[in-house]
């Protein structure tokens, strides 16, 4: 790359980020009206209001939020609350307000889903280059299947398959065996002092090796859980790709010239059938961010997957556009970063 | 054969190989959990908890508040009950026996008056003493917060059921707007409900004698808290010495500060994230954590053992922590209880035979474990009635009165009673985890002689008697209606006639999860459908998410619901005034309006203030016998439960009054013989 190159990617970051407000904004704008434009068994004034309030401080909030304003209005009032910060409570969440109910929770779900993404691209690139490395072959077939049933399992079953097989049965045979559920252990639970919400990470910068080391045993099972169906996809893709870019003259040429299949497949072939992988890393990071509410339940991991669902059958509308809002936030950065990404890795990329 | 076909073969023998093999994994696990045969004869390893000395308690529960003072959730009363003591509770499995707990002796000087004898000796958990000041403190803590919601939502519902004792004009319950502002704490204070003797002695003075008194004082709203502990918390500058000495708070600062803060958060003790010290129980809070949901709660060291004279399993805290983790999937409960990590879990009703042998419960009425380790305690009745509500004066969505009322007509109800086969419903779909009800009160219920066997429902299965109450009903159709006040509608308001070209629809509401019950429904709805489907009226099972059909009831906006009634307290009175007393909270929606059972209930509670139990269980046998003739609920059972605890566990204690384990009668035996 040369200089002129940077100068255009940055322009093209900058130019994206003025995008996202507009993205985030549209966002908003159509999650709002799903939220408040039906009718609901819940005031949406609810998460303002406390039991004790008398009419006339219901009606008083209900002018101050706008709620008897037409919908369009509704928004501008709820714009100018969030640039606020008041997100307003929610009652079902031991009436805690409600950006807390979400901070408090969105960390774990971060956890999770780094690992997940971690594991899917550990496994399920490799996958795809034997694959197609040794293609129609058994080890072709055997990586197949494995990445068939990935995709094809369902979640909640594999969920349960997992914690029978590598909490119960090592259990009865006597083997050390992972946590059913949670994300910590009972005891050690304020070992270590809580700076990002994340157990891993916190216990890694406590330097607390027990805290730590319970902390990844706690996220093996779902994180793998998730990352299961998506190491299919990702192996597939990866294969294909690889495929793909093996036949090209330029493979042909460096093996020609004498350089390793080392050298031909790591340094030469890989970086071009990286670009599809990356695109879908991306996509799955963006997706399973979204809270895998089936994978939460199951191993009772704290984060906000489980709870988005309380929030809707309690109409938690503020809830929801927060989790929608950081959601669209996190998708349209991720997809940026992969954007920026596809620059290094393919030279011939300019915006 | 040429390496392509090799490569098929081998992987075609691969998927072949992959579905035996998880196909016969699949059947290991089947057999190994069904135990169809009970239980096998295991050796069960000695689970860890035993070791640490930890109950650890997995639930799909959720705490909401845990102040006694605010919340009104079972799961919280199941916290608070082994953290905090009250004056009285009840004694051993007995429902209607109430002893002296932190009182050592009580007696009733007049109809309005209660003088009690304080045990000495005693200290809360913060090592502040229990006297006196104390009791006063948090019984006008008690009504001062006066937890009760404006709206009737529960939740922050504990103040009402002591308040009801007192000058009701000025409560939120009873209708009352109060200020909360200093004057209003003096009036209330002014009441004397407490009324310091000395140290340890004191009176409690009430306006409306009755002999629901002790069961009013048994309870978690009636908790005795440190008063040291919760100013310190809740508004430390009304403390006048740095250790907050519970003798120099300036409580009518505290109190003018906290008046109807029966809310959400706002007082600590609702969330005590860094632990709590309030109570003199066994056990007290260590820990909250309101993203995980879980409590640890620590052994008491202090703790003063408990009556001498209660009939319960022995008290002796042996068991250190107490861990209550938010497990919400059945499954893993049930590995967590199979491979020793859980003392308990959770598991429904309709969950029953994930964990008991199906042929020795029906045969033989006995829960059996097909778990290893594991032990089902129970069957306990629940003090509740499970019923569907039949409304009149039903109107649609605008408020406009519908033309058809159906269960206006005692020949629609009976109809609808006469569908099902209760007692079949209990065994086939109800997995016997209930007994059939023939009246609203359930068994156990207080004074002695509240429930009566002898009072039965006019109604059974009966098919031809259902087809000719159908028939008649829409043949001759009733042409006489009342509406929610008593006064008749005027001419043509009201039409009840049948016609199969202008079909009516009766929707059978029932909660979206209670599989169980839209069973039943489904059989009735079989069975009525049948004759009524021709004659132009339908039955249809509604089922709404998370009891919306309260609500639409409560405007009046539907015909039928399935419902049940969990008392408040164990006692007679709980439950003909809110559920047979025409203002009651059912009757007001139901709108029957039988002034018979309005003028029942004023003698009933006229009894009760005399202290004439006789004069008030012969009452109450008229109530339930004309509501049972009137058909105004279709009773469906009195539900049970059952517990399902580690067989490491000894000293298991539920006491069912108040529907709470007790975990300091529980211990840990080290290895099963």
């Amino acid at each position: 790359m040369v200089a002129g190159d940077t100068v255009k990617i940055y322009e093209y970051v900058i130019r994206r980020l003025a995008l996202m407000i507009f993205v985030l904004f549209g966002v908003s704008a159509i999650v709002f009206y799903l939220a408040r434009g039906f009718p609901s068994a819940f005031a949406p004034w609810a998460q303002y209001i406390t039991f004790r309030m008398k009419p006339s401080q219901i009606q008083a909030i209900i002018v101050a939020h706008g709620f008897d304003q037409p919908l369009y209005i509704q928004y501008w009032y709820w714009l100018q609350d969030v640039f606020h910060g008041d997100w307003g409570f929610s009652n079902w969440a031991n009436g805690l307000p409600t950006f807390e109910v979400f901070a408090s929770r969105f960390p774990f779900t971060v956890e999770l889903t780094v690992v997940a993404v971690i594991m899917t691209v550990v496994i399920g690139i490799p996958l795809g280059i034997l694959s197609a490395l040794k293609n129609n072959t058994a080890a072709d077939h055997v990586s197949r299947i494995i990445a068939l049933t990935g995709y094809s399992t369902p979640a909640y079953w594999f969920a349960y398959i997992l914690q029978l097989v590598f909490f119960y049965y090592f259990y009865v045979w006597g083997l050390p065996n992972l946590p059913s559920s949670g994300a910590i252990s009972q005891g050690l639970a304020s070992a270590v002092p809580t700076v990002t919400g994340m157990p891993l990470v916190d216990g890694i910068l406590a330097g607390n090796l027990t805290y730590t080391a319970d902390a990844f045993a706690h996220v093996i099972l779902p994180a793998f859980n998730l990352s299961f169906i998506s190491l299919g996809y990702l192996a597939r893709i990866v294969r294909a790709s690889m495929l793909e870019v093996l036949r090209q003259d330029y493979i042909i040429m460096a093996r020609s010239k004498g350089l390793s299949e080392r050298v031909v497949i790591y340094r030469h072939a890989l970086r071009n059938a990286m670009i599809p992988a990356m695109t879908l890393t991306g996509l799955f990071f963006a997706g399973l961010l979204g809270g895998a509410i089936i994978t939460e339940t199951v191993f009772s991991w704290p984060g906000v997957g489980y709870v988005s669902l309380r929030a809707v059958f309690q109409g938690d509308s503020n809830f929801l556009l927060l989790y929608s809002l950081v959601t669209a936030l996190i998708i349209v950065s991720s997809n940026l970063v992969v954007d920026v990404m596809y620059v290094f890795l393919d030279p011939r990329i300019k915006y | 054969m040429n390496t392509k076909a090799i490569a098929k073969s081998t992987a075609a023998l691969a998927v072949i190989v992959i579905v035996l093999v998880a196909g016969l994994a699949g059947t290991v696990y089947y057999y190994s959990s069904q135990g169809p045969q009970g239980p096998k004869k295991v050796t069960v390893p000695t689970p860890s908890f035993v070791s640490s000395s930890t109950y650890v308690a997995e639930t799909a529960n959720q705490f909401q508040w845990l102040d006694p003072a605010v919340s009104y959730y079972q799961y919280d009363f199941e916290i608070m009950n082994n953290q905090y003591e009250k004056l009285l509770w009840y004694n051993g499995a007995s429902s209607t026996e109430i002893i002296p707990w932190l009182a050592e002796s009580y007696t009733q000087v007049s109809p309005t008056q209660y003088n009690f004898k304080l045990r000495q000796g005693i200290t809360f958990q913060d090592g502040t003493p229990f006297n006196a000041r104390a009791v006063w403190f948090s019984l006008n803590r008690l009504l001062i917060i006066d937890g009760t919601s404006g709206s009737g939502d529960h939740g922050t519902q504990a103040a009402w059921i002591v308040q009801q004792m007192l000058d009701t004009s000025l409560f939120t319950y009873f209708g009352a707007s109060p200020s909360y502002d200093s004057s209003w704490v003096n009036q209330v204070l002014g009441l004397n409900f407490v009324q310091i003797v000395d140290p340890n002695t004191i009176n409690i003075n009430i306006m409306t004698p009755t002999t629901q008194f002790p069961y009013l004082l048994s309870n978690e709203w009636a908790d005795i808290v440190s008063p040291s502990f919760v100013v310190s918390h809740d508004f430390p500058s009304a403390c006048k010495t740095t250790d907050c000495n519970a003798d120099s708070i300036d409580y009518t600062a505290y109190f003018n500060h906290i008046a109807g803060h029966g809310e959400v958060a706002m007082n600590y003790l609702d969330l005590p994230k860094d632990g709590s010290k309030a109570g003199t129980g066994p056990y007290y809070i260590d820990s909250v954590n309101p993203t995980t949901y879980e409590i640890v709660m620590k052994a008491n060291p202090t703790y003063w053992g408990g009556p001498k004279n209660w009939s319960g399993p022995p008290i002796s805290v042996a068991i250190k922590t107490l861990d209550f983790v938010y497990v919400p999937d059945l499954s893993t409960r049930l590995l967590d209880a199979k491979a020793g990590k859980a003392t308990a879990i959770g598991v429904s009703s309709s969950d029953i035979y994930s964990v008991a042998d199906r042929d020795q419960w029906l045969t033989n009425g006995k829960l059996v474990s097909v778990v290893p380790g594991v032990t089902i305690y129970g069957p306990y009745p629940q003090f509740t009635t499970d019923w569907f509500n039949f409304l009149t004066n039903v109107t649609d969505s605008s408020g406009a009165i519908r033309k058809f009322q159906p269960f206006a007509d005692l020949r629609w109800r009976m109809a609808v009673a006469d569908s099902v086969n209760m007692t079949d419903a209990q065994i086939n779909i109800n997995n016997r985890l209930g007994q059939v009800a023939t009246n609203l009160i359930p068994p156990g219920t207080a004074p002695n002689g509240a429930y009566d066997p002898s009072i039965t429902v006019p109604y059974g299965l009966d098919l031809a008697k259902m087809t000719a109450f159908i028939t008649d009903a829409c043949k001759n159709p009733l042409t006489s209606f009342v509406d929610n006040n008593g006064h008749p509608y005027a001419a043509g308001t009201i039409d009840n006639s049948c016609n199969p070209s202008n079909m009516q629809t009766i929707g059978m509401y029932v909660g979206a999860g209670d599989v169980l019950d839209q069973r039943i429904l489904s059989t009735m709805a079989g069975n009525l459908n049948r004759v009524s489907g021709k004659l132009g009226v339908t039955f249809t099972i509604i089922p709404v998410p998370g009891g919306q059909y309260y609500t639409l009831a409560s405007k009046h906006q539907i015909y039928m619901y399935w419902g049940g009634w969990v008392a408040d307290y164990n006692h007679l009175i709980d439950w003909l005034g809110p559920m047979e007393q025409p203002a009651g909270a059912y009757p007001a929606w139901n709108n029957m309006n039988y002034t018979v059972l309005n003028q029942l209930f004023i003698q009933a509670t006229a009894a009760d203030s005399k202290g004439d139990v006789a004069g008030l269980l012969a009452i109450n046998k008229q109530m339930q016998e004309f509501a049972n003739n009137a058909v105004i609920y279709l009773y469906i059972d009195y539900p049970l439960v059952y517990a399902v605890r580690s067989s490491f566990l000894q000293g298991f204690y539920y006491n069912e009054a108040t529907a709470v384990n007790y975990y300091a009668t529980c211990s840990y035996v080290t290895s099963l013989s």
